[in-house]
């Protein structure tokens, strides 16, 4: 089943950021059409028997449908633009200010060899305001294998199985400490949807520095990259605000237990 | 696409081999597969190669090359394991097969039974040459291509450079090495303060050098081969 509009509640009427309202109406048509794409990658995939969401592994979906989101996000809202550069940030830039417009155009762009090319420097980090995306399926209960056997006979979470039943807690992880604005997205295998990957909630708020813990770096020998997480002021200024919520029991009942504002 | 077969001589495994065509098979799917999505995602206002991130994008190649060596080869299983190594583990015998279907996940980790790993490369970017997503890279590239590995135990190597043709991510060459050791491997390296890197080790010039000798197939283009050569 595909997701529409009216699957899902509305908490809030619109986004407030940065002197702008942004339509909730309108972020939740961005939802939609996320969703919508990840089907048809699906669908897509399957005809040439190739799983993608296997492929990516869980490790990269939760960038990849983040990045979905966000050009589908700026196709919405037309005085917002995806940050050119692959290591900018923020993700997406408000270029509303024809004094910033004017920033992007004039500096953020060089030509090299004949080629139009993003200004790192300028772009990460851009100096005027823009939204950082995050998203993330949530943490897992401590005692999740336990569970998962007993009800299903799976060893593991396996990429298609809904995580809601396990859903401990939501974490938004990054690579620097600063203060930002963050819309942060949950997804899940959405067992409605035949079980894809599928935006269920966004929320958004204004952070600063300190609500974010101080940045860990990776120990020799390990995969795991350095980053910073956020602190449990941070996660309350983000899940109270809640803006869009999937209108089903099981979601939302979760999402209150978890601490988000539904 | 074509490709100029450099070295016909077989894959050699402990009990099982892969032939050249077999190779050039996997290569062609991989590449087919690259090409279907390239223009189905267009046509729904989003390239997906525009949003997956280079470095994710080198890994599903060599994935998506992985899953096809299996359909191409049936000697070989893909590492079920995310942190398993090798990517290809050879299951030629009915002791190996069982030991793949009844061993747990700390069996995948270092397959005893071995097999062939895969790694991807787009080739490191000439300091002051610009490249954008999507763009061909060949010629803007550094010469020494820099296949990485999160260790140094790294053998029986099959080693991919992957260029944008027309947009769409191709296998531009393929090498093979089952001579690397230790030694070949640069020293491992840690991600920097605030750096997404992980900790990886990359091919040093001895490795380099026995990939390069062992070039096997090639884009039929004289650019990609004097490249490769």
């Amino acid at each position: 089943m595909s997701l529409s509009e009216k699957n899902y509640l509305v908490l809030k009427p619109t986004l407030d950021f940065d002197g702008l309202q942004l339509d909730s109406k309108i972020l939740l048509s961005v939802v939609v059409d996320t969703n919508k794409y990840i089907q048809e990658l699906y669908k897509l995939f399957d005809e040439i028997e190739f799983d993608i969401f296997d492929v990516l592994g869980q490790r990269n979906l939760s960038g990849v449908v983040g990045e979905i989101f966000s050009r589908f996000y700026c196709l919405a809202f037309s005085d917002f633009v995806l940050n050119p550069h692959p290591d900018g940030r923020p993700d997406i830039l408000n270029i509303t200010v024809p004094e910033v417009k004017n920033y992007f155009d004039d500096f953020c762009f060089e030509i090299n060899q004949g080629k139009k090319t993003p200004v790192k420097s300028n772009l990460s980090p851009f100096k005027y305001k823009g939204i950082e995306v995050k998203c993330t399926i949530g943490d897992k209960v401590s005692n999740y294998k336990k569970k998962l056997k007993e009800s299903t006979g799976l060893d593991s979470l396996e990429i298609g199985t809904p995580r809601v039943n396990y859903l401990s807690s939501m974490q938004f992880w990054a690579h620097h400490k600063h203060s930002n604005s963050l819309l942060g997205l949950y997804y899940d295998y959405y067992e409605n949807s035949e079980c894809l990957p599928q935006i269920l909630a966004v929320f958004y708020s204004e952070l600063v520095a300190d609500d974010w813990y101080d940045v860990s770096v990776g120990k020799p020998g390990s995969k795991k990259t350095s980053n910073t997480s956020l602190r449990p002021e941070g996660k309350k200024k983000l899940f109270d605000g809640t803006i869009i919520s999937i209108n089903n029991e099981t979601y939302i009942e979760k999402f209150r237990k978890v601490g988000l504002a539904v | 696409m074509e490709y100029k077969v450099i070295d016909d001589s077989e894959i050699q495994l402990s009990n099982t081999s892969v032939t050249i065509e077999q190779l050039i098979k996997a290569v062609k799917q991989t590449n087919d597969k690259f090409e279907k999505i390239y223009h189905q995602t267009s046509k729904m206002n989003l390239n997906l190669f525009d949003v997956i991130d280079f470095r994710v994008l080198s890994g599903v190649v060599g994935e998506t090359f992985v899953t096809e060596m299996c359909l191409v080869n049936p000697h070989f299983k893909k590492n079920p394991s995310l942190d398993g190594y090798p990517d290809l583990l050879q299951v030629s015998t009915p002791e190996m097969q069982r030991y793949f279907e009844t061993c747990d996940d700390s069996g995948y980790i270092k397959f005893k039974f071995g097999g062939l790993e895969v790694k991807n490369t787009f080739g490191t970017k000439k300091s002051k040459s610009f490249l954008m997503k999507g763009d061909t890279r060949v010629g803007n590239i550094g010469k020494k291509l820099d296949w990485k590995a999160h260790h140094q135990d790294t053998n029986y190597l099959v080693a991919l450079l992957t260029d944008y043709v027309d947009g769409v991510p191709q296998i531009a060459s393929l090498f093979y090495s089952s001579e690397l050791c230790v030694d070949d491997w640069n020293k491992k390296q840690d991600p920097k303060e605030g750096s997404a890197m992980t900790s990886f080790s990359t091919i040093g010039p001895t490795g380099f050098k026995k990939l390069k000798q062992g070039l096997k197939i090639c884009l039929d283009d004289p650019i990609y081969i004097d490249f490769a050569k």
